[in-house]
């Protein structure tokens, strides 16, 4: 199948770190080692705010916070070289609702800058925060440094107050990644100690529940599959991608001693919590260099990967654990480094400067779901892709 | 660093080190046996001159600032609603494409004049970076042909002056620093000590070329002080 590229953003000079859509609105945000964080629209592309003045160095990633309940807030997680956490809050009696509300605004109108608020800093690493992440309820706020541990946040509800609730030092050398469960209570981190570590509740402690040994250098990348029923039995899905040049896909066989037995008194526990996972595809070999970054869709179940090589690579399963590439791109940010990859929802307007001369009718009847894919690279542009059917 | 931990490395005589001119080649050829190049074999087959090395150095630093002021002015616009396979990098890249390949000698050039951190003597002079173990590789593979951009690898070993140095992190550090500084990004450096000539070459090796650790060292005021100690010595 083709791919081919909708859009560029020239949005920075320097290298960006990663780029993540918003979970519910049209916003993109993007890490870059200027020292702050930019945030698109998706439905023009055109940047909204500049996030900056706090952080003491290169902004490495970026997350934002699920919306809850009838919650309006936008809230964006950076974790820096810096060794801190930032949580910022997008002002919005100063700026309301403009670019929200599921993009039901004109494109024109959330051009401008929205004002952004820095309400907190969360302290504790020894040195470079690598990732963030939000939990998918929103409760759970995960970080990771150089310093080989994984710390977990819990947030008061105007998200200024956080508490650690658990540092977590299983983990040999730096964490590159952490990434949470779409469903499940259950945290993956990934590290330079060439291993996957999976974390979850145990009574009242966070622990170490599952290892995933295998890749054969740092694994810089983790994502879960979000389209496997966590109802279902064990079942869980779990794509990485490392340094030794290859992408990996695993899964959960079996898990003890936990979900479900809360209620029993902890001296009828014998089972320690714990799980099982088999490494079930090795991903067709088409990289050549350290792989920096994989995304599995929500949507199609399709994977993306890419990395220090360019090239952009997307993967489709065929069977339960055989996979085939079914999409590539060589040179997707010219002759630089790819170091972020995601899938996101395609807005109304994604496509429109796409499918430009095309009646009004056809535009409206562009599916809700179709998707796209967006790269961040060295040469700091913000390239959109599309896989096409033909 | 008040106390070297090499205190008695062994030293190149500057004659002896590898170079272009085919006068200074001549004499060091002649007049010394240990010089670490085999043969003038390879300086043979590139027959430039003093002057055209500089001209080729003058190349890459005009590239380096046309390409900042590029990126200024585009910082400057508002970012364009562009469709298809619109490339703003592109332009600087084209013209690279007429430019002489860079070759060995100039890699070594280039990082040869880094100064140890804990000696007054350069890299080259030390034979921490000796010409032979830099290698230099075009991507090759028959997808890549008909590419107008091709990725080219440098490969780099270094020889620390003892097996125990712990500073052979940092030279490699400021040896990549000072080629992905000077080379244009489709150059792709990978920095490692050669094999069996350090006692934690694995980790030293990993280190050096993880990106976010190079990246993140480089945002270190303390260290940048003494890389761009190291790299005063290069222009």
């Amino acid at each position: 199948m083709p791919i081919c590229q909708v859009h560029s953003i020239p949005a920075h000079t320097d290298r960006i770190w990663s780029v993540v859509p918003h979970p519910t609105l049209p916003l993109l945000a993007c890490a870059t080692s200027d020292k702050s964080a930019q945030i698109y629209s998706l439905n023009t592309y055109f940047p909204v705010a500049q996030l900056d003045g706090n952080h003491k160095r290169s902004i490495r990633s970026v997350s934002w916070k699920p919306k809850t309940g009838n919650s309006s807030e936008v809230v964006l997680a950076t974790a820096s070289f810096d060794g801190t956490v930032g949580i910022w809050i997008r002002d919005d009696d100063r700026y309301a609702q403009e670019v929200g509300s599921s993009g039901s605004v004109d494109d024109g109108a959330d051009v401008g800058l929205e004002e952004w608020e820095f309400v907190a800093s969360l302290e504790g690493h020894e040195n470079e925060v690598k990732c963030v992440d939000w939990s998918s309820d929103g409760a759970y706020l995960a970080s990771c440094s150089r310093d080989k541990s994984v710390w977990i946040w819990e947030a008061d509800e105007d998200n200024e107050e956080f508490e650690c609730i658990a540092v977590l030092q299983d983990h040999t050398q730096d964490v590159k990644y952490v990434v949470w469960h779409p469903s499940e209570d259950l945290l993956a981190s990934a590290s330079y100690d060439d291993s996957i570590r999976l974390w979850r509740e145990d009574e009242d402690d966070w622990v170490c529940s599952g290892e995933i040994i295998g890749h054969r250098s740092t694994v810089w990348c983790i994502d879960f599959d979000k389209r496997t029923p966590s109802q279902a039995g064990s079942a869980a899905r779990l794509v990485s991608c490392s340094a030794d040049e290859t992408v990996r896909i695993w899964s959960r066989v079996s898990i003890t001693g936990t979900v479900g037995s809360r209620d029993i008194p902890s001296t009828f526990r014998s089972d320690p919590v714990s799980e099982n996972w088999n490494q079930e595809a090795i991903l067709p070999k088409r990289h050549t260099g350290p792989i920096y970054s994989v995304s599995w869709s929500a949507r199609s179940g399709r994977i993306v990967s890419a990395g220090a090589d360019g090239l952009l690579v997307v993967y489709e399963e065929v069977k339960t654990g055989e996979w085939q590439v079914i999409a590539e791109e060589e040179d997707a940010h010219s002759v630089f480094e790819i170091n972020s990859c995601v899938w996101s929802r395609k807005w109304k307007s994604t496509a429109s400067h796409h499918l430009e001369g095309e009646s009004q009718e056809e535009k409206r009847s562009i599916k809700f779901d179709d998707e796209i894919i967006i790269t961040g690279g060295d040469d700091g542009n913000i390239n959109v892709w599309e896989v096409t059917s033909k | 660093m008040s106390e070297p931990i090499n205190a008695n490395p062994k030293i190149l005589s500057l004659e002896d080190l590898p170079t272009r001119d085919a006068e200074r080649e001549i004499t060091s050829s002649a007049g010394s046996k240990s010089s670490i190049l085999p043969s003038s074999a390879l300086d043979s087959v590139f027959p430039a001159s003093r002057s055209s090395l500089d001209e080729v150095y003058n190349t890459l630093f005009m590239i380096a600032s046309k390409k900042d002021e590029t990126e200024d002015a585009e910082m400057k616009e508002a970012p364009e609603l562009s469709s298809g396979e619109s490339d703003s990098g592109s332009s600087d890249d084209d013209e690279g494409e007429d430019e002489e390949p860079i070759d060995e000698q100039e890699i070594y050039d280039l990082i040869a004049t880094i100064s140890d951190p804990e000696h007054p003597l350069t890299l080259g002079q030390l034979a921490v970076v000796n010409k032979p173990d830099i290698s230099i590789t075009h991507s090759s593979s028959p997808a890549s042909r008909g590419r107008r951009q091709i990725i080219t690898r440098v490969n780099v070993d270094i020889t620390p002056t003892i097996t125990h140095c712990s500073l052979a992190t940092l030279i490699g550090l400021g040896i990549r620093v000072r080629l992905e500084r000077c080379l244009p990004p489709r150059y792709r450096v990978e920095i490692n000590v050669k094999k069996g000539t350090h006692q934690s070459e694995s980790q030293v090796n990993r280190q050096l070329n993880d990106k976010e650790r190079v990246a993140a060292a480089c945002e270190n005021q303390q260290l940048l002080g003494v890389l761009s100690g190291m790299l005063a010595t290069c222009k």
